[in-house]
């Protein structure tokens, strides 16, 4: 019998919390009531994106865009190291907005079954996926010409843990609530279409070391891994998962939804020309 | 190699913490800004702090150390009430205590800390058009440090009476409270966005001059110069400005 693998869920929860946490107890820290043995780090200084976004102006001034630090940075290269050898897991078992979407999405299962997931027409689909490309270049673009984070202004993640500081901008609010109702018919709306984190990570994908693959002498052909992927890529499909969208998530692999044993797995091996 | 979900979720642990905890033992982890400003890379003030670099994370002891200006000369500049702890006080919460400004249009911010504090040390800093200083900044510079003709023009055009805006957390203004009310001639004649022009003829301006510097007839006297400025559509400032000058004049004469 198949167990149900849980164990990402917990870790998602963890980091959705400690975040959280974290987010509450820096508001706390400037009335002077922080919780003690907590950071009290603002989200920028935690968020790993603010790595991407302040590296023009570090590599050639030695500086930081305004509100990022060096931990930002220090975060980001243990992503890009977790990149390279397991694809996106940051966006996949770490990023809270993910998670929350994730959750969100659990709900619009219940209400839509099987129709959940695929309103979307396939054409525009597969178009919309390089959006966020799009979005990773204007945001590093103007964050590099005016030194300046105005991706906060559209940021549903800041929204998400700084709501209730007022400081806010109403644009990222009104993100925030798009992608919340989005993540009733579609999962992850903002992963897939806009976020340019998980468009910087999902390079990785190309040439990460561990992969999907799939076992085409073992499968039987029944579909289910490429039904279950969130990021809806054909895993039936291929042979080995090189989509610049998988999130490492595992859903796919004889641990979670393929009936076969030791059929979709995550592993090394495997040559680029192979599909 | 294969790998199980749970020895992924354990090297995501490690990659996390663990890199946290390595940068933290190379002094890498910061999560503030230093409260260093970025230096100069070039030119004749190479190797100095650059003011444009201030950041409204700064409290007003950091800018005191990094550009050694006395605190007290920061402090007055920026009309902070009395029991303020300088070292706790940051550049961004000036638009606290000058809210009541900002909802008038201008704003006195970290923008005004970095153009105060490169005028008094003269470095070149590009004056953003609509930065504020108080008027009491305004002296200071121009006792203190050497700002250029065109400087001063800007300065003065752009000094704001402010004690009237911290008035609750002022105790200069409460001194200011306690003379009036043992009938002193008080010095408290500060126009602010409820000022009528009651009170500006209460004060002794006449009607003439107030008349001379709207280019109209005074309107009706309980009316707030403000609103009076927002029928007609005109700015409030410089008319401000003006009237504060007949104010001030008032007490020299
Ligand atoms: S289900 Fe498989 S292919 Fe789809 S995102 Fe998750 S790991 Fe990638
Ligand atoms: S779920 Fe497993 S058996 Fe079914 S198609 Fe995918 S790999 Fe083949």
């Amino acid at each position: 019998m198949k167990k149900t693998i849980k164990i990402r869920a917990y870790i998602q929860t963890f980091f959705f919390l400690l975040i959280a946490a974290i987010s509450i107890n820096h508001g706390l820290e400037e009335s002077g009531q922080g919780i003690p043995f907590l950071s009290a780090a603002s989200l920028h200084a935690l968020c790993p994106f603010g790595g991407v976004v302040t590296l023009y102006q570090t590599i050639t001034t030695g500086t930081f865009v305004q509100k990022i630090h060096e931990s930002a940075l220090a975060m980001l290269y243990s992503v890009i190291v977790l990149s390279v050898l397991f694809g996106p897991v940051f966006c996949g078992w770490v990023c809270p907005l993910g998670t929350l979407q994730e959750w969100i999405g659990k709900l619009g299962k219940r209400i839509f079954k099987k129709r959940y997931n695929r309103f979307m027409p396939i054409f525009i689909n597969s178009k919309l996926r390089y959006l966020r490309y799009l979005v990773l270049a204007w945001v590093v673009y103007v964050t590099a010409k005016s030194g300046v984070l105005l991706f906060v202004n559209v940021d549903p993640y800041y929204a998400l843990f700084n709501f209730w500081t007022g400081e806010v901008a109403l644009s990222a609010l009104a993100i925030l609530a798009l992608t919340m109702v989005g993540a009733l018919f579609v999962e992850r709306p903002w992963c897939k279409y806009t976020c340019p984190f998980g468009a910087f990570l999902g390079i990785f994908n190309l040439f990460r070391i561990f992969k999907i693959k799939r076992e085409t002498s073992t499968c039987i052909d029944c579909g289910a891994c490429g039904k279950a992927c969130p990021m809806n890529i054909r895993v039936d499909k291929n042979k080995t998962v090189r989509d610049h969208q998988c999130i490492s998530c595992r859903i796919c692999t004889s641990e979670e939804v393929c009936p076969i044993p030791d059929t979709v797995e995550f592993k090394t091996g495997g040559g680029l020309s192979e599909n | 190699m294969k790998i199980k979900s749970g020895v992924l979720g354990i090297i995501i642990f490690l990659a996390i913490f663990g890199g946290i905890a390595f940068s933290s033992s190379l002094g890498y982890w910061q999560t503030e800004s230093s409260k260093e400003p970025a230096v100069y890379d070039s030119g004749e003030f190479e190797g100095m702090p650059n003011p444009g670099d201030i950041r409204g994370s700064y409290s007003f002891s950091d800018v005191s150390e990094a550009f050694g200006i006395p605190i007290e000369d920061l402090t007055m500049a920026f009309v902070l009430p009395e029991d303020t702890d300088p070292g706790e006080f940051k550049n961004k919460d000036l638009e606290l205590i000058y809210e009541n400004l900002k909802e008038e249009g201008t704003e006195i911010g970290n923008g005004s800390v970095k153009l105060f504090v490169a005028l008094y040390l003269g470095l070149p800093y590009e004056i953003e058009e609509g930065t504020f200083l108080p008027l009491e900044a305004v002296a200071i510079l121009k006792e203190k440090a050497e700002p250029t003709e065109e400087q001063i023009e800007y300065i003065e055009r752009n000094g704001i009476e402010v004690r009237s805006y911290n008035a609750e957390e002022s105790p200069a203004l409460e001194m200011d409270d306690d003379a009036k009310t043992s009938g002193e001639e008080t010095d408290e004649r500060t126009i602010n966005g409820k000022t009528t022009f009651a009170d500006l003829l209460d004060w002794g301006i006449t009607s003439e001059s107030i008349g001379k510097i709207l280019g109209t007839d005074i309107p009706e006297a309980g009316l707030s110069i403000k609103d009076f400025c927002t029928q007609k559509g005109l700015e409030f400032l410089p008319i401000k400005e003006e009237l504060q000058r007949e104010a001030d004049a008032l007490d020299q004469g």
